[in-house]
């Protein structure tokens, strides 16, 4: 999720984010995207820039 | 007195006491605050929000993952909202006003430069000269129509009650508004460069692309989205009556059926339809509808990002749901 988007620039450059282990589905787009640390957010947001994702932890947590 | 008024005494004097208080005090509130100096206040007309804290400027990622943890915890069906019949600015708008918080220098240069010229169409106070420089600005953006403004205008110095008000409306002021708002929209010059501003900064597309984002927070946070009539796709609208305008249902119809099943690069080559926020939205709510508990506020959870970006990022696992 993109915030002060001015100062982004539209470039992530090589920032990351932490998923939890597992695989995720896209609620958008239907993609797949595997789980792990330091997650590129360039790749998160190659097709839409706001991914919102579910997967097998939520799933299994219930 | 704090017992009092929450009630701690027993008492038919106590609990009347208590319910006039309560009854009193939200409207001497709104009239006082929401309904006056947020029309005199004009530092970031975003923050002039009802239910909102102008002393507030912004919040930390981490002070918004403590709010949606306590709202999971406490108030899981709590109703959430970017606009209303009430707000003074649309959620869009106000995405729009908060990218130039990140500009102030190259903001605060161009408003002097905008008063200065515009001067000629004769300004009579500051402070309302600068809600209507940046007003006059996303106006613009509104095609500009002119009779909207005007009547914004009005509204929003009759509030200000400084030099005219609902009581006692004056005239002549009002009058000399509308004509200093007239002549400046029609101010070839000042547009040229206030459309200079806005392509520079990219003002239009940022400004999507932050209303995306906060309404796939307003569809994924803990809590019950509530969409506003006619925010399903941009809606650059200001107070009552601006905001109360018919929505065209049969257009936001048509436009939902055709992209539903589209590719997303057709989506998003309709973005001046605002088909991309449409499409972000009915994603989301077909999820919920779908699985319910997947937005259920159960487990909510913050990620972490780090890099050289890391502050421009909210993560969260909303239940698994990576925002």
């Amino acid at each position: 999720m993109p915030r002060l988007v001015v100062g982004l620039g539209g470039d992530w450059a090589d920032t990351a984010i932490d998923i939890p282990d597992g695989s995720w589905g896209s609620l958008l787009t239907g993609e797949e995207q595997e789980g792990g640390p330091r997650v590129p957010v360039a790749e998160l947001t190659r097709r839409f820039p706001l991914p919102s994702w579910r997967g097998a932890p939520y799933l299994a947590s219930r | 007195m704090g017992d009092l008024l929450l009630v701690q005494y027993e008492g038919a004097n106590e609990a009347e006491f208590s319910a006039r208080f309560q009854q009193v005090t939200p409207a001497v509130m709104a009239k006082g605050v929401e309904d006056t100096a947020f029309y005199r206040y004009n530092r970031l007309v975003s923050l002039n929000e009802v239910g909102g804290d102008p002393g507030l400027f912004g919040r930390s990622v981490e002070a918004f993952h403590a709010h949606c943890l306590k709202t999971a915890e406490k108030w899981p069906a709590t109703m959430l909202t970017l606009s209303t019949h009430d707000t003074k600015r649309s959620g869009d708008v106000r995405a729009r006003t908060n990218l130039l918080s990140e500009i102030p220098a190259e903001w605060e240069s161009a408003v002097r430069r905008w008063a200065e010229h515009n001067e000629r169409h004769r300004a009579q106070d500051s402070q309302t000269e600068t809600s209507n420089t940046s007003c006059t600005r996303r106006c613009r953006s509104l095609a500009g129509r002119r009779a909207r403004l005007v009547a914004f205008l009005q509204k929003a110095a009759r509030e200000a009650n400084v030099h005219t008000s609902w009581i006692n409306p004056v005239q002549a002021f009002e009058d000399a508004l509308t004509q200093f708002a007239g002549s400046v929209m029609a101010d070839a010059e000042f547009k040229s460069d206030l459309e200079s501003f806005i392509g520079r900064h990219q003002l239009v597309a940022l400004g999507r692309l932050a209303s995306l984002a906060q309404t796939t927070l307003l569809m994924t946070s803990p809590g019950v989205p509530d969409l506003y009539q006619g925010t399903e796709v941009w809606n650059l609208s200001l107070v009552d009556p601006d905001n109360r305008r018919p929505v065209d249902f049969g257009r936001l119809a048509s436009l939902l059926s055709e992209i539903r099943s589209a590719e997303l690069s057709d989506v998003m080559a309709r973005a001046d339809e605002g088909a991309p926020k449409l499409w972000l939205i009915n994603r989301l709510l077909e999820q919920r509808r779908t699985d319910p508990e997947l937005f259920g506020s159960s487990s909510y959870m913050p990620l972490t990002a780090s890099g050289a970006k890391a502050r421009h990022t909210v993560g969260l696992s909303a239940i698994a749901c990576w925002s």
